[in-house]
């Protein structure tokens, strides 16, 4: 699951720890998400896009490998 | 409640149980460290569901389920052979079989009554044993997952 979490955050001009304030998570966890290492659930996706104003789609892409 | 003044209950609550078992070794009497450790670890879980400036992260929960999945995955099949073998080992009158222990030491003493010094040998030591065995396992897993969800901690580009 690729997603743009990095490119919207420096249009934000916001830290990963301020994101991760923002959303009530760990940092470790907006690096992990952002490394592609970590899905994060749909409940934070969602309060991710709506963080930036974004649709979900805008932000996280699936590739056909995770539909396999 | 502050997460140093948990600490500190912690603290006290082990300091306590540590006095208890004494006791209850001393009185030759069980209860008192059973009821007591139930009582201290109620109290501990309680206290900890009132420290506040603890984020509940979804990746460090799901980091600690996988964690403790894979640790009784593998503890139950170590403990379920343990218990298996010891109830081969101690109950073969139950079945109506003749008793006879595979070790010597087994043969001349009543596993269930040994004497000091050999105490290694006795399931409530082997089991505490396990037990610490246990939290090194879910340690080790924890750090296994850590790294596999990439929780290193790298500055900001």
């Amino acid at each position: 699951m690729k997603n743009s979490i990095k490119v919207f955050r420096a249009k934000a001009n916001i830290t990963q720890e301020q994101l991760a304030n923002a959303l009530g998570v760990y940092r470790q966890t907006i690096i992990a998400i952002e490394k592609s290492k970590y899905v994060p659930s749909l409940t934070l996706a969602f309060k991710i896009a709506r963080h930036f104003n974004v649709n979900v789609e805008e932000i996280f892409e699936c590739e056909e490998a995770d539909l396999k | 409640m502050k997460q140093n003044a948990f600490y500190i209950l912690t603290g006290l609550v082990v300091t306590a149980l540590v006095g208890i078992f004494w006791l209850s070794l001393e009185w030759n009497n069980a209860l008192p460290i059973q009821i007591g450790f139930i009582i201290g670890i109620i109290m501990l879980y309680l206290a900890r569901s009132r420290v506040v400036g603890i984020i509940a992260d979804e990746r460090s929960i799901a980091i600690s389920q996988k964690a403790a999945f894979h640790t009784l995955e593998i503890f139950w099949v170590v403990f379920f052979t343990f218990s298996l073998g010891f109830i081969v080992w101690t109950s073969s009158i139950f079945f109506g079989l003749e008793r006879t222990p595979p070790f010597r030491f087994m043969r001349e003493h009543n596993p269930t009554d040994m004497e000091f010094g050999r105490p290694f040998l006795n399931p409530g030591f082997i089991q505490l044993l396990f037990l610490c065995i246990i939290i090194f396992l879910y340690v080790g897993f924890k750090f296994y997952y850590e790294r596999k969800y990439g929780g290193e901690d790298t500055d900001e580009e």
